[in-house]
């Protein structure tokens, strides 16, 4: 009666694989934060004992937000669910989320809510990886993140590029560069997820958020399917396959090939 | 240049933005549409393995079945406390059908219409708890469905949060069970003064 080959991974009230992340913003102006969150209706302050900081309920301004990997939850508008929870410590804003979906809705509907002028978004650290059912859950983040490690894995990164940048630039010919170019993105999807990683936001001024957070919005969900996937089973998955099926999709739903 | 040109250069500009601004939107929605897409049958079956591990372990021949003492034990905990929470959830739909009944007959009364919504309000708490439990008994069926759990729950710590979760589930649903009956109790008493009242 036991018998199965497979198991499910833990999820959270919305749906969605359990994948803590933590998203960070710069305080420009500190002074004003309370101001600019106290106009916002879906976002309470937690309680003193709970050691201060705000909760983010499905709610008001947030009500919208659609959860495509929901199944029959019904809404009660007398117990909203709490998405996430945020945090002031060291003259950063930290947002706690405890899935992708959630930082991917969250993030730019924040963008759009608190002046930018008074918080900067800067970067986010998570975890590739979904959670069998009875594993040991992580107790808070400082737990689960090595700033050092997140900081080497960042600079190695940009290392990286900047070396296949400037062998692009020295390339002959643009045939060349782009060989080059190629090579690197086949490598680097390839290359095996860490356990941690960060990612660190560009300048997103005057940009429509829905588009400037496209690129967070892919690194993201394309890691929670190779994270996904591989947990089904599927071990040699990589970013890259996720990258291909992505690409063949939506090329292919707009008419448009794609010359090798 | 002439200004009529000037405003055609100008036009021409803002239309190209507009365009490439209009396909960059289009190509974001297009490739979250496209990632929700390929995430979704993974989620599909995600949600058929847990709704199958969670009927496994309900079955009440699951028990008898389980090879280990510990195990079975456990399973048969959980059964017990399904078997009553289901009673309770009966309970709650039963209670709310009266509730809905009486609310219909005398529409008009204020002091009975303040006293239905004050118990439609507690109801909906209780059943809110009721969701809640039943989410965490589905959890502890999800873990008890494991195939190596045997070997899990030699494990001192697994075996003694497996203990704790089952006994605050137990708690949780006999709680349930006394609101639910207080509720019985309270409907009753607004049963017994509006039926003179209509006689």
């Amino acid at each position: 009666m036991f018998e199965r080959l497979q198991k499910p991974f833990l999820t959270v009230e919305t749906g969605e694989a359990y994948q803590p992340i933590r998203v960070a913003y710069d305080l420009l102006q500190p002074e004003k934060l309370n101001d600019a969150i106290a106009k916002l209706q879906f976002i309470e302050p937690k309680d003193a004992k709970q050691g201060g900081g705000w909760n983010l309920f499905w709610r008001n301004e947030c009500d919208d937000l659609h959860f495509e990997s929901l199944d029959s939850f019904k809404k009660n508008p007398q117990h909203p669910i709490r998405l996430g929870t945020m945090l002031v410590k060291d003259k950063t804003l930290y947002l706690n989320l405890p899935s992708f979906k959630r930082a991917c809705l969250l993030v730019p509907l924040l963008h759009k809510l608190i002046d930018p002028a008074i918080v900067k978004i800067k970067k986010a650290d998570f975890l590739n990886k979904v959670f069998g059912l009875n594993e040991r859950l992580p107790h808070g983040f400082a737990e689960l993140f090595d700033e050092n490690e997140l900081e080497k894995i960042v600079h190695q990164r940009i290392h990286d590029y900047e070396e296949v940048q400037a062998r692009c630039e020295q390339a002959s010919t643009a045939e060349e560069a782009f060989q080059i170019l190629s090579e690197y993105t086949k490598t680097e999807a390839h290359k095996k997820l860490p356990y941690a990683e960060r990612y660190a936001f560009q300048e997103v001024d005057g940009m429509d958020p829905d588009v400037a957070y496209l690129g967070f919005y892919i690194f993201l969900r394309g890691r929670e399917l190779v994270a996904i996937r591989r947990w089904f089973g599927e071990t040699g998955y990589t970013l890259a396959d996720a990258a291909e099926e992505t690409i063949e999709q939506v090329f292919g739903g707009m008419n448009i090939d794609i010359i090798e | 240049m002439e200004p009529r040109e000037q405003q055609d250069i100008y036009e021409s500009i803002l239309n190209t933005a507009r365009r490439t601004s209009d396909g960059l939107k289009s190509l974001a929605d297009n490739i979250k549409k496209t990632l929700e897409a390929l995430l979704a049958p993974q989620y599909e079956r995600n949600s058929k393995l847990q709704k199958l591990a969670v009927a496994n372990v309900m079955d009440p021949a699951v028990a008898r079945n389980v090879a280990g003492d510990d195990v079975r034990n456990y399973v048969e905990k959980l059964q017990q406390i399904h078997t009553e929470l289901s009673a309770t959830n009966k309970e709650i739909e039963q209670i709310q059908n009266r509730l809905a009944l009486l609310q219909g007959k005398t529409p008009n009364d204020p002091r009975l219409k303040a006293a239905y919504d004050q118990e439609l309000k507690e109801l909906h708490k209780l059943n809110q708890d009721y969701t809640n439990t039943y989410r965490l008994l589905q959890k502890q069926a999800m873990i008890l469905s494991d195939p190596k759990i045997s070997e899990k729950l030699a494990d001192v710590t697994q075996k003694s949060d497996m203990d704790k979760a089952l006994q605050g589930i137990y708690e949780k649903a006999r709680e349930l069970k006394v609101g639910a009956q207080k509720k019985v109790e309270a409907v009753q008493k607004v049963e017994e003064y509006v039926r003179p009242k209509l006689g």
